[in-house]
C-alpha cells in the first residue's frame, strides 16, 4: 500500500483502480466528490453502509491517501470530518475515464 | 458493478441534502414575510428602507440557519460542508448575473419608454410589479435548477403572475407608490407563506425520519473511522 497523498496506484494503462472499483468505496467517493467535507454520520446516511463497513472502507481509502480524516471540536462536541484529497479526486477521474472507455468498447 | 444511474442518484441526493430538512425554506419564509412587512411600511415612509437592508443582510441570517442546523440537523443527519459556489458552478453564477442585469434593464427601459407616454402611475401600478416579480424569481429558480428541487420552481413561477393579477383587482390605494409597494408585498407574502408551509412539513418529517444518533464522544475518544 502506498503512503498517504501519494499518486494513485496504476497497474497498467487499462486497469481499473481496484480500490475504487469496489461498489461501497465508489459510493463513498461519489458522496465525497459532491461536498467539501462530510461527517461520518452523513456518509453513513448517504451510502447505506453499516458503521463497521464504512469505517473499514474509509480506513483503506485513507491508507492510500484518497481521503483525509480529521477531527475537530465544535462547542466541545467532537466532529469527525472526511474529505476527498487531490489524489483521491485525480484517481476518481482516472477511474471514470477508463470506465467510460471500456463501456465505449462494448458498443 | 454500480450503475452510473445509481451513482448519479447518490450525487443528486447529496446535493439536495442542505434543503432536505426544510430549515432553508422556513428561513426563506420568515425573511420574505419580514420583507413584505417592510415593503408595506415603505409605502408610508422611505426610512423603512434602512430596516429592510439590515433584514436582508446575509451576515445576520446565515449564522442563524447554521445554529439551527447545529441544534436539530447535524446530530441527526451528520454535518456536511458544501462545496464553495464558485467551484460548483461558474457558468451558473454568470447566468444568474446576466439574468439580474437583464431584469434590471427591462424595467428601467420600460419605465423610460412608458413614463413618457403614459406617466409614472401606469408604470408603477401595471408594469413594475410583474417585472419586479421576475427579479424575485431569480433566487428560487437558481436553487430549483441547480439542485433539482421541484418546489422551488413553484416559488419561482408565482411572483410575476401575482404582480400581473393584483392590479386587475382594482384595490384602492392612496397613491401609485402605495399600489406598487403593496403589490410587491403581496408577492413576497404569498411565496413566504408557501415556503413556510413546505419548510415546516419537511422539518417535522425530517425530525420523525432521523432520530438523534450517538455522537463521537458517546463512543469513546477515537473517531469511528480509526477505531
Amino acid at each position: 500500500m502506498s503512503s498517504p497523498e501519494s499518486p494513485p496506484p496504476s497497474s497498467g494503462d487499462e486497469d481499473l483502480d481496484p480500490l475504487i472499483h469496489s461498489p461501497a468505496r465508489l459510493k463513498i467517493l461519489t458522496v465525497l466528490k459532491e461536498v467539501e467535507s462530510a461527517e461520518f454520520l452523513f456518509l453513513l446516511r448517504h451510502t447505506d453502509l453499516t458503521r463497521g463497513n464504512l469505517s473499514s472502507h474509509l480506513s483503506k481509502l485513507e491508507a492510500v491517501g484518497y481521503v483525509r480524516i480529521t477531527k475537530e471540536f465544535v462547542e466541545k462536541i467532537p466532529r469527525t470530518l472526511i474529505q476527498l484529497t487531490e489524489t483521491g479526486k485525480a484517481a476518481l477521474e482516472i477511474y471514470r475515464k477508463r470506465m467510460l472507455e471500456r463501456l465505449d468498447r462494448l458498443k | 458493478m454500480q450503475t452510473s444511474t445509481e451513482l448519479n442518484a447518490i450525487a443528486r441526493k447529496v446535493q439536495q441534502a442542505y434543503y432536505e430538512d426544510g430549515l432553508a425554506d422556513i428561513f426563506m419564509g420568515v425573511l420574505l414575510l419580514g420583507l413584505a412587512a417592510f415593503i408595506t411600511l415603505l409605502a408610508y415612509h422611505i426610512y423603512f428602507l434602512v430596516f429592510m437592508i439590515l433584514a436582508l443582510n446575509p451576515l445576520f441570517y446565515i449564522p442563524l440557519i447554521e445554529r439551527a442546523k447545529q441544534r436539530w440537523v447535524y446530530p441527526r443527519a451528520g454535518y456536511v460542508k458544501p462545496k464553495p459556489l464558485q467551484e460548483t458552478s461558474t457558468r451558473g453564477a454568470v447566468l444568474v448575473l446576466f439574468a439580474i442585469v437583464l431584469l434590471v434593464i427591462i424595467p428601467a427601459v420600460t419605465f423610460f419608454i412608458l413614463s413618457s407616454y403614459t406617466g409614472l402611475f401606469f408604470w408603477l401600478v401595471w408594469m413594475a410589479p410583474a417585472t419586479f416579480g421576475l427579479l424575485i424569481s431569480i433566487g428560487p429558480f437558481f436553487i430549483a435548477y441547480k439542485y433539482h428541487i421541484a418546489r422551488y420552481y413553484l416559488f419561482a413561477v408565482l411572483p410575476p403572475p401575482i404582480g400581473a393579477i393584483v392590479p386587475w383587482l382594482n384595490l384602492s390605494f392612496p397613491s401609485a407608490y402605495a399600489a406598487f409597494f403593496t403589490t410587491l408585498a403581496i408577492q413576497f407574502a404569498i411565496v413566504a407563506l408557501l415556503a413556510l408551509f413546505s419548510g415546516i412539513v419537511l422539518f417535522l418529517r425530517f425530525l420523525r425520519r432521523y432520530p438523534v444518533e450517538p455522537t463521537d464522544s458517546a463512543e469513546g475518544e477515537k473517531p469511528h473511522v480509526l477505531a
